[in-house]
């Protein structure tokens, strides 16, 4: 499974109700697109620490703005 | 956006801005009525009893507020609560500002307090995340604490939980020197979850109930909630009495979660957790500094079991700790032939 695989399954497993595979794409802004609130960026955090096994710093989480930016970033996390 | 951001501390200047910004996410319904009260604040704030701070941006406009109160027996400890931030700055980094700004311990503005801790909901992971990334460490689940019904807006108890459970979480702020001790039953659960805090001596509860005196206690009784806190200070040689007039009058109360908090510095502690547990109580936590000295918290639910499903636990002590608990749970309820 890619990484990008990895971080959509995360966004699914939220079962956010206006949310569906197509709106996954590398682009699509966390909070203007797929309208995740903070409550909802914090299950984003717990479950993708869980799927990859890294702890993620607020400092970091912040500057996850799309998809594409989520994959970068644990790409080069669990490359280090 | 955050670059922007200031936190300065309420005083008599600007608590009037801590109504505004409640208003801009409550209206005039937010629960705790001092927020609406600027004058209430600061007499709170200058009598030792409230600290706080708002987040304001370039123009001066708050956007965040953050804080502190007493609730417990120790007027040492510090209860961190109703933080919140307007909804243009959710992913803005505010509430880590506002966090930092009384957890950094470098900087130590609750100097002199014994420690901080919080209440974080199982319905969601956002204050859960924050408390731990904020350096607090999870003591006590408190099972079906919250009723539900009472989030209002929908967002934060998204699943629709009936109940909602709590984690308590704690910052340790200074050295507890006197010896604490540990009902048996426990030991060793308690001394994993004290070894999160600094470093204190424990001691086996061998004691038998006390001959003499009544027992001490504080209580608070949340109606809203159904929920009914009883803190011990001390145990007397009533406490079995004690103990069943406190599932009597809880079961006459309506009462959903019953929770009660045992003094470590009483030598019987043990004792009295047993008759606790012959009275349908179970394990809940440690609860640091609860008394000055720690107190065990044990729980009894009333007509309600926890969505284990549903409940959100982010830390993997929060998660070994539910798992404790509810086998405990279970225990009670065999040895009394309720299963």
């Amino acid at each position: 499974m890619t990484t990008l695989e990895k971080v959509r399954a995360v966004i699914l497993k939220m079962k956010k109700k206006n949310i569906t595979e197509a709106d996954l794409k590398p682009e699509a802004q966390l909070v203007a697109d797929l309208k995740l609130d903070s409550i909802d960026m914090a299950e984003m955090l717990v479950l993708a620490e869980e799927a990859f096994g890294l702890k993620i710093s607020d400092d970091d989480v912040k500057n996850l703005t799309t998809i594409a930016s989520a994959v970068e970033y644990l790409d080069k996390r669990l490359a280090k | 956006m955050e670059e922007t951001v200031q936190i300065v501390t309420v005083d008599a200047g600007n608590a009037n801005q801590v109504a505004t910004i409640f208003r801009v996410l409550y209206g005039e319904d937010f629960p705790v009525r001092d927020v609406y009260q600027p004058e209430v604040l600061w007499r709170e704030i200058q009598a030792g009893r409230l600290a706080a701070a708002l987040a304001v941006d370039g123009e001066d406009r708050p956007v965040g507020y953050i804080s502190f109160f007493k609730s417990a027996p120790n007027p040492h400890l510090w209860e961190a609560g109703n933080m919140l931030v307007v909804p243009q700055y959710a992913h803005s980094g505010v509430a880590g500002l506002l966090t930092a700004y009384y957890f950094n311990p470098a900087v130590c503005r609750l100097a002199g307090s014994d420690g901080i801790f919080s209440e974080a909901v199982c319905c969601h992971y956002y204050t859960q995340v924050g408390a731990i990334k904020a350096g607090l460490v999870d003591c006590a689940l408190a099972l079906d604490q919250l009723d539900g019904g009472s989030f209002k807006d929908g967002k934060s108890n998204k699943a629709g939980m009936t109940r909602v459970s709590c984690v308590l979480n704690f910052m340790e702020l200074s050295d507890l020197a006197t010896p604490q001790y540990l009902p048996a039953r426990y030991e060793e659960k308690l001394r994993q979850l004290a070894s999160q805090l600094r470093p204190r001596t424990f001691l086996p509860s061998s004691a038998e109930l006390s001959q003499m005196g009544a027992a001490v206690r504080e209580d608070k009784y949340y109606e809203f909630a159904k929920t009914w806190k009883v803190m011990v200070r001390s145990i007397g040689s009533d406490w079995a009495e004690v103990a069943a007039e406190l599932v009597a009058e809880a079961k006459r109360r309506g009462v959903i979660s019953l929770q009660v908090v045992l003094n470590t510095a009483c030598p019987a502690i043990g004792a009295a957790t047993e008759l606790l547990r012959r009275q349908g109580f179970f394990f809940g936590g440690l609860a640091p500094r609860w008394f000055g000295t720690d107190g065990v918290m044990l729980q009894q639910l009333f007509g309600s079991e926890p969505d284990y499903e549903e409940t959100k636990l982010y830390s993997s002590a929060a998660k070994d700790l539910m798992a404790f608990i509810r086998a405990d749970k279970d225990a009670v309820a065999t040895e009394l032939g309720e299963r």
